[in-house]
């Protein structure tokens, strides 16, 4: 008893251990999806004159509330932030954020009436809706990525990942020392320029046939039982490259993680701005 | 010759590590490998580099193979210098500096580039986008400032400034940004320029606008009355009022039937909503208002009552509605059953002989009539039985037939009722176009010439036919034709006296025979109009009837005739004119007629009509007090002197 | 140093030295004493064994923040001394000794001190000695180093500590001793920046007495070849830049510039007792028994600071000048700590003079009667004195609480029947109670109100530990006193006290160390036993790998089911961490049950519950099922990681964690900048995180040695550490999980709105080091390194923050019932 009515709080202050999808049960899910349905129905039994649009009392109402779920879900940004005290749940706003943001697709666009033309308020609408595509990308990412990058890392911290690349490194100076000029060029290279990280595309690139210490690895393998013994160094630079590929790896999947938002928060200010002008013309226009 | 060589490990916090080595020989190698004197473990280094020859008084450093080392940031292959000269060289990372102490040559190594390892990177950098050139806040703020500039800014100053101040088309652009919807077609030149009709920001538009252009609009109605109609608003009206009000939307205005920015269809309200607010039971608060009640056409809709005359008269008449299209459906019937029909031919003989009239009503002074409950009809003045004119035999088919007019072998709706262009209605019957191919009033044929009295004036008629006999009379009195036989000279002297008196007699008694036989029973007149008799027996004054024929019976709906030619629906579908025996008869057919095929505004298997589709907003009658420029409009004309926007605009592209 | 010049000048002239007052050690005690006697022209002589002040605070790193806590305590000493920078202290202190004219002899090794009152002999190491009428004692617990006892020992090139490892560089140098100093000093000098050659000599075969830590730090340096580190070696001889080192291999001959030797150092209690003073017990945390007015078993031998049981420089400094008070023959002097007792008894009805209440409580309590008046002043500074009504709520069953509580006067009652309040059971006056909660780290075990009127004494978990260590018997008597209350509590009170008296007897204590099994399957065997601390896990064997059947917090007992199987353990039971169970022999058990047939009811349901989960698994046992083993899996790996002892610690489920860090951000948010989590460091298994953050144990580790006791555990379990922390940084290093870090607090940051918007400030979450430091170094004023660790948001309203602002619920707080449920999903899932 004890124990449920405790699972009970947890599950609504959020610290019950369910993800962002389904915290409480799916409650936002389905109060968005009622809210939905509520406006699909009454657009559908209403007929106002002389038609459908943002003018009319349901096309006012839907409009009111679109723009105050538009500014209170781009509270979230702020209120990640704003670390205060108080009974909220990070993961609660997340769910409702994306519940009740999927939900302004059925809002927004029965406000518009289907009324669509190359002007501010159509404007407004577009932005909304790549904010909202944006989102729906990132709620995909952030839903498969983790586990693969959970998997990828392997316990290691990021810091550790560098710390062991800068160590081999190290190794490869040693073991570089014997050799002549040609041979100790390459590992000089592999050393000085692999890039990790590096540009937007190249983050998300999953090869990187530019990577210095790939080349050197290729180059040096390809005179085995040359003059020189490169045994040494290629081993340790077979080593560096397992890392490397798993750093990169890590990249790409934060990139991803993080890719979308970029889109998604300019996007959403854009919306802002377009909102207030949509709404500032109506009155103005009025 | 030796050197003393100084390894100088420079540290984090700055001291130095000096490891001391002196040196037995003079020729120190200078590489990578590990055996070097100068050893310097940096891949940049060659495993033998260079060698350094320590000879008196100075050194010489050789590159060894291609290598090559800088000496000030020149890459040099061989370098010699003397003691006591400082003297650096660059190998790779690391410094090796010349100087001398106590006669020997010092050489000190430094590594002074720091390994590649050292500079440790951020994690965070590496692995986190915020690294790269991208930026939230950059991008948002320039895609807020962006569209805050293009769509906000800029109409905003388009609208602010001076008309002359901004391009046209700049104008014109501002306008689209900012267009919530498509005009409508007759607006659609006002696009450009969107306080034509928004004339003051954050204002509604005001009716004073709209007139500014509609000024021969007329009201539906007086405003008070158009209040009171439309009655206690109920709560969600009331709600939604208050919102309007309180967003400045005041009630009433032109726009709120008149809602623009919808498309090209227009602006015109086609929904019964409009109306019914007050017709729907508007009764009970308007009890003196002459409409009845209407919510829907199908369901809740009065019976039609016809706009009959109740006493003609071609400048004035008085108009009656007393009575609906079942009232004079019932009267009609009684009247048929009153009004024997002559059988056949008959019919013309009958014509002929002096029974009750074809009016079916009384005529004021006409002494007895019908009885009260079959008066109901339109009194036009007109004696006109349709079922005689439709009958397919008798003699109006017969006189069809003979006359070679184009008619028939009996006469058709069409040979009297010419639609008008429109083909929505029909052009006033009028006895020139529409009855005087049969009814001549050609009275004499005299030498092929024939002589027609002048329809309409009554004195005209009277005087035409006196002057024409007595003339004729006077002719053959004066010898001319006509004269009796002739008489010897001599004796036709004293007889002539005698003869003229009578001639003149009888000249003006023929004459006067004449005139009464046209307004006697058989008559030119007599046929179609009701004839008062002289007020004296010897006298002449006849008077006929006035006569108002009424072009519609149901002047406050339009009923467009040409939208109902469908297949093979006939006039007599709707209007009884075949049985229709007096001119008192109404043939516009009952509401019932129009239901088969028409329900409300949301009727299922029914043609959908709402009010618009046969009632117009704005009174017709041109007698309708107009909107006109208002005393508000003027006022306001008075502050803003420039002619009005919308206006100027209309003329501007009319110019063009 | 002039003042030491001077001085050692004046020893050379007068030789033997005699004063009225001998004053060993010029710590904090020592100098504030000296202070004091020089005010009032007594001749005196302080003895310094090195050539500078206060040793102990000199040997503090450099630029150490040294703390004037408690703050409430006023300082009462000729000696100035406020916080501030080790090296501004000291510089201070010196000054002040000089323009004191403190009769200063530095390199003073005191060898004896011999004699009584009015005629001490003292002895140094330069073979000199002093006569004193009084001797003062305060050297400290630091106590000597010991000494490298080979030929050539005595070089100069032997040294026993090491302040800054950076001064030395490319040098030899040899380490000898693997303790954690020694690793840690050579470490420090392998630095390879400093381009020092470093050998490391250990006796044993391994490093058994390091920090786990410090020994993988060791291993990772010697792989690198950092440094040399030979083991089973003992040193033979020293030569000037040669050592002779005794090998497995034979003779080894180290090349040597510098030999650092941390053999550790004999605590001073031997010397104490060679002066003749008596301690309070055997245990190593015993202290001398003293006098209120600081006086030994030794008339006219006065022993203050650390070594009487004072680790604050406050207190010492006090009692430094106390002392000479005393000695000089003001007996009206009362403590510096005067108000702070007053203040503790103020809101008690009856009124009594500091000393009255302290005599009457020693004499109430029998726990207290063996402690000296001046232990009892000591302890009522860290204890409180409660006074309740009749019916008042003392404790609550399942609060946490790890004080103990006496009872000066009045009764209290245990509501030993959760359901039913009424069942309870007196415990009188003279006696305690809370000590389970004090020994097992666990929430209360039952709500016990007041009889009528009781006035109690709170003693906090660190004293009350003190208390045990000090007083030899009140040990003895809470364990008994514990395991007594226990078995009332497990078995019910109705059980007579002759029968438990005996059981009482039989009970043996045992300890277990982590994975120690304490039952093995198969085994025959009837004993029960009860947990006293720590937690145990119970395994089956299945097939090849044993699984993970239940988890058996303190308070419980195991062993029971043999009663029933013939005594065949069907289960495989080990100790998670630290463990101590109480061995009850199985036959009185039985009898037990037998006399009491609803305890045997009880038991036999609990066997019934064991009984199911065990069948459960023998009928997994054909086709074993892969959920059963990752279960097992998972829980061992939450159970090594240390869950085994928490209480409450932070999971990411990392199928969740997006990385965005939010967890530490908000952490630091909610603390004053700095996180007290580390999310990605830390192991992972089967996608559950156990990140770097405080597990909340039932017996805190950090809590083991806190000078000013500024750790403590809060009403809901929290523990946390309170503005008392000096920054020794004790906490850091025993803690096992590494989660407690010394920060600076960082200073302001523009407001939030200035960075979205502008890209104010370091932004959200704990600011860089580098932002930090440019920060205050605009700002002179040096920030103090303090302890931080969580405190599960204590006191913030909503919770942990960790928790609540993560975006995607990875982040999950759970207790040590709530991970299992946590491991039975990842099961089930993965």
């Amino acid at each position: 008893m004890a124990r449920k009515s405790q699972a009970l709080t947890d599950r609504r202050s959020g610290a019950a251990h369910e993800s962002f999808l389904r915290h409480r049960g799916f409650f936002y899910l389905k109060y968005a999806a009622v809210v939905s349905v509520c406006a699909i129905a009454v657009y559908a039994l209403t007929d106002p004159t002389p038609r459908h649009n943002g003018g009319t009392w349901l096309g006012y109402t839907l409009g009111v509330v679109s723009a105050l779920l538009i500014v209170w879900l781009t509270l979230l940004g702020l209120r990640k932030r704003a670390i205060t005290a108080g009974r909220w749940s990070l993961k609660g706003w997340t769910s409702a954020h994306i519940y009740l943001g999927l939900s302004l697709i059925v809002l927004a666009t029965l406000h518009t009436g289907f009324q669509f033309g190359w002007n501010v308020h159509t404007l407004a609408y577009a932005l909304m809706m790549i904010v909202i595509v944006s989102g729906a990308f990132g709620v995909y990412f952030y839903a498969t990525i983790p586990q693969r990058m959970s998997d990828n890392r392997a316990e290691k911290s990021t810091e550790q990942m560098l710390e062991e690349i800068a160590a081999l490194d190290d190794d490869l100076r040693e073991a570089a020392q014997p050799l002549s000029g040609e041979n100790a060029l390459l590992v000089q290279r592999a050393i000085e320029r692999t890039r990790l990280g590096g540009g937007v595309l190249e983050r998300l690139r999953t090869s990187h046939p530019q990577c210095a210490s790939g080349r050197a690895l290729a180059a040096l393998k390809a005179q085995r039982g040359g003059s020189e013994d490169v045994g040494p160094v290629t081993a340790v630079l077979e080593r560096k490259i397992v890392m490397l590929e798993r750093a990169r790896r890590h990249i790409r999947y934060r990139a991803l993680l993080e890719l979308w938002l970029y889109i998604h928060v300019p996007a959403t200010f854009g919306l802002l701005a377009a909102l207030i002008a949509h709404i500032v013309s109506v009155f103005f226009f009025w | 010759m030796t050197a003393t060589l100084r390894f100088v490990t420079r540290r984090a916090n700055g001291r130095e590590t000096v490891r001391t080595v002196e040196t037995a020989s003079n020729l120190l190698a200078v590489g990578r490998a590990p055996e070097c004197d100068i050893h310097l473990p940096d891949l940049r280094v060659a495993l033998r580099h260079a060698q350094i020859t320590v000879v008196s008084g100075g050194f010489v450093i050789d590159a060894s193979g291609d290598n090559v080392f800088s000496v000030n940031r020149r890459s040099v292959r061989k370098l010699e210098g003397r003691l006591g000269a400082p003297a650096a060289a660059q190998f790779g990372p690391y410094t090796l500096t010349f100087s001398e102490a106590a006669g020997r040559l010092v050489i000190d190594i430094e590594r002074v580039q720091q390994t590649a390892a050292a500079a440790a990177p951020d994690a965070d950098a590496v692995f986190s986008l915020k690294s790269t050139w991208l930026s939230k806040r950059a991008a948002s703020w320039a895609a807020a400032l962006l569209v805050g500039a293009v769509f906000l800014a800029f109409p905003l100053a388009s609208y602010t400034m001076k008309p002359n101040a901004v391009a046209p088309a700049a104008r014109i652009q501002a306008g689209q940004l900012w267009l919530s919807g498509e005009l409508s077609d007759p607006h659609k030149l006002l696009a450009g320029d969107c306080s034509a009709c928004h004339e003051a920001a954050f204002v509604s538009v005001r009716d004073e606008t709209c007139v500014g252009c509609h000024e021969d609009t007329a009201h539906h109605a007086k405003p008070d009355r158009m209040t009171l109609a439309r009655g206690a608003p109920s709560m969600v009206q009331r709600g939604l009022r208050t919102v309007a009000d309180t967003f400045n939307k005041p009630a009433g205005r032109c726009a709120e039937c008149h809602a623009e920015h919808n498309g090209a269809d227009g602006v015109a309200p086609a929904d019964a909503q409009s109306c019914t607010t007050c017709h729907d039971g508007m009764q009970a608060r308007l009890p003196d208002a002459a409409v009845h009640d209407a919510s829907d056409f199908g369901r809740d809709h009065p019976e039609f009552r016809p706009t009959l005359v109740a006493v003609a008269d071609p400048k004035a008449p008085t108009l009656t509605r007393q009575w609906t299209v079942p009232d004079l459906d019932r009267a009609r019937k009684e009247r048929e059953a009153l009004l024997k029909p002559p059988a056949g031919a008959a019919a013309c003989d009958g014509f002929a002989a002096g029974q009750p009239n074809f009016r079916g009503l009384p005529h004021p002074g006409a002494g007895a009539g019908l009885p009260e409950s079959a008066r109901a009809g339109d009194d036009s003045g007109l004696v006109f039985p349709h079922d005689v004119h439709l009958a397919k035999d008798g003699c109006v088919a017969s006189l069809a037939q003979r006359l070679d007019a184009g008619f028939g072998d009996q006469l058709a709706c069409a040979d009297c009722h010419t639609p008008t262009e429109s083909g929505a209605g029909f052009l006033p019957v009028s006895m020139e176009k529409s009855c005087a191919s049969c009814h001549s009033l050609v009275f004499e044929t005299v030498g092929g010439l024939t002589r027609t009295l002048p329809h309409g004036q009554t004195n005209a008629v009277i005087a035409t036919l006196l002057d024409f006999y007595q003339a004729r009379v006077v002719g053959a009195a004066l010898g001319g034709e006509g004269a009796e036989d002739r008489r010897r000279p001599g004796a036709a002297a004293q007889r002539t006296a005698g003869f003229r008196e009578a001639a003149f007699a009888q000249a003006s008694g023929r004459a006067a025979a004449r005139v009464r036989a046209v307004f006697a029973e058989g008559g030119a007149c007599y046929g179609c109009h009701e004839i008062t008799p002289p007020t004296a027996p010897e006298r002449l004054d006849f008077a006929v009837a006035p006569v108002t024929l009424r072009d519609t019976f149901l002047p406050k709906g339009v009923f467009d005739h040409g939208a109902h030619e469908i297949g093979d629906l006939a006039c007599a579908d709707c209007h009884a004119a075949e049985t229709s025996r007096t001119s008192a008869d109404v043939l516009v057919p009952s509401i019932a007629g129009c239901q088969d095929c028409h329900g409300g505004e949301h009727a299922m298997a029914k043609v959908q009509s709402s009010c618009v589709m046969c009632h117009g907003f704005h009174a017709e009658d041109p007698a309708a007090p107009k909107l006109g420029p208002t005393r508000a409009l003027r006022e306001a004309r008075l502050f803003a002197p420039a002619p009005h926007p919308a206006r100027s605009l209309f003329r501007e592209v009319a110019t063009r | 140093m002039r003042s030491s010049a001077r001085n050692v000048r004046g020893h050379v002239v007068m030789a033997p030295i005699s004063v009225d007052l001998a004053i060993l050690g010029s710590g904090p005690a020592g100098l504030s004493a000296a202070a004091r006697a020089a005010q009032r022209g007594m001749s005196h002589v302080l003895l310094e064994k090195t050539d500078h002040l206060s040793d102990t605070i000199y040997k503090y790193q450099k630029g150490k923040h040294i703390m004037a806590t408690p703050g409430q305590l006023v300082l009462r000493s000729d000696m100035p001394f406020e916080a501030g920078k080790r090296e501004a202290v000291l510089a201070r202190w010196d000054g002040e000794a000089a323009r004191a004219r403190i009769n200063v002899r530095l390199r003073s090794d005191v060898i004896s001190v011999t004699g009584q009152r009015g005629d001490f002999t003292i002895t140094l190491a330069d073979g000199a000695t002093v006569q004193a009428k009084a001797v003062i004692l305060a050297i400290g617990t630091a106590g000597n180093p010991n000494r490298l006892q080979i030929p050539g020992g005595d070089l100069p090139m032997v040294q026993y500590q090491l302040d800054d490892p950076r001064a030395y560089f490319d040098e030899d140098i040899v380490v000898v001793g693997g303790g954690d100093a020694g690793i840690e000093n050579a470490l420090g000098l392998a630095d390879p920046d400093l381009g020092n050659r470093v050998t490391l000599l250990q006796r044993g075969p391994d490093f058994s007495r390091a920090k786990p830590a410090n020994v993988q730090l060791l291993e990772q340096a010697r792989a690198q070849g950092r440094l040399d580190v030979i083991t089973d070696c003992a040193p033979r001889s020293l030569e000037p830049g040669m050592m002779i080192v005794d090998a497995k291999e034979g003779e080894l001959r180290l090349p040597c510039k510098r030999v650092i030797a941390r053999l550790g150092s004999t605590p001073p209690r031997k010397f104490v007792e060679s002066c003749g003073v008596a301690f309070t017990g055997p245990d190593r945390e015993a202290f001398p028994r003293l006098s209120p007015a600081y006086e030994s078993s030794v008339p006219g031998l006065y022993i203050i600071g650390a070594l009487a049981g004072y680790p604050l420089i406050k207190h010492c400094m006090n009692q430094g000048y106390d002392v000479v008070e005393y000695i000089a023959g003001n007996t009206t002097l009362k403590p510096a700590d005067e108000p702070l007792l007053e203040a503790k008894f103020a809101h008690v009805p009856v009124r009594r003079s500091v000393d009255q209440w302290l005599e009457f409580l020693r004499t109430q309590i029998d726990i207290f009667r063996e402690l000296s008046p001046l232990q009892m002043r000591e302890f009522m500074l860290e204890s409180d004195v409660r006074f309740y009504r009749k019916d008042d709520r003392i404790i609550t069953r399942n609060d946490v609480g790890s004080s103990l509580f006496a009872i000066a006067e009045g009764t209290v009652l245990v509501e030993i029947d959760a359901a039913n309040p009424n069942v309870t059971v007196p415990i009188g006056a003279g006696q305690i109670f809370g000590e389970i909660g004090l020994i097992s780290g666990r929430r209360r075990g039952a709500t016990i109100r007041a009889g009528g009127d009781a006035l109690l004494v709170e003693v906090p978990r660190s004293a009350a530990l003190k208390l045990m260590g000090t007083v030899p018997g009140v040990k003895r008597r809470i364990d008994r006193i514990t395991t007594d209350r226990m078995l009332k509590t497990i078995f019910g009170g109705d059980i007579d006290q002759v029968r438990l008296d005996r059981i009482l007897d039989a009970a043996t204590l045992r300890t277990l160390k982590p994975q120690e099994p304490l039952i093995t399957e198969g085994e025959v065997g009837y004993d029960i036993f009860v947990i006293r601390s720590g937690s145990l896990v119970v395994e089956k064997r299945v097939g090849a790998k044993n699984v993970f059947l239940s988890y058996v917090p303190a308070g419980a007992y195991v062993g029971e089911m043999a009663l029933f199987d013939n005594g065949r353990r069907n289960a495989t039971v080990r100790a998670t961490v630290n463990t101590e169970v109480i061995t009850l022999p199985g036959a009185m058990f039985k009898e037990l049950l037998a006399a009491y047939p609803n305890t045997a009811k009880r038991v036999q349901e609990q066997v019934a519950n064991r009984r199911r989960v065990t069948d459960y698994v023998e009928a997994q046992k054909a086709g074993f099922s892969g959920v059963v083993d990752m279960y097992t899996s998972v829980a061992d790996f939450l159970v090594q990681e240390g869950l085994g002892e928490a209480t409450d610690a932070l999971l990411i489920d990392e199928r969740l964690c997006i990385g965005c860090d939010q967890c530490e951000v908000a952490c630091a948010e909610s603390h004053d900048g700095i996180s007290r989590l580390d999310r990605e460091a830390g192991h992972t298994y089967a996608h559950i995180h156990v990140p770097t953050s405080c597990r909340h144990c039932e017996n805190p580790h950090c809590m083991t040695d806190c000078p000013p006791n500024a750790i403590r555990r809060a009403p809901d379990g929290e523990v946390f550490i309170d503005e008392k922390c000096i920054g020794c940084g004790n906490c850091q290093r025993s803690c096992p999980y590494g989660v407690i870090q010394m920060e600076k607090t960082p200073p302001k940051k523009p407001g939030l709105l200035a960075w979205l918007l502008l890209g104010a400030g370091p932004g959200p979450g704990q600011a860089s080091h580098a932002w930090v430091e440019s920060q205050l170094a605009r700002r002179a004023s040096e920030a103090p390194k303090v302890a931080v660790k969580c405190d599960m948001c204590k006191g913030i309203k909503g919770g942990p923050a960790c928790v609540r602002a993560c975006p995607t619920g990875a982040a999950i707080r759970v207790s040590p019932e709530g991970y299992l449920r946590v491991a039975r999903m990842a099961g089930a899932e993965s």
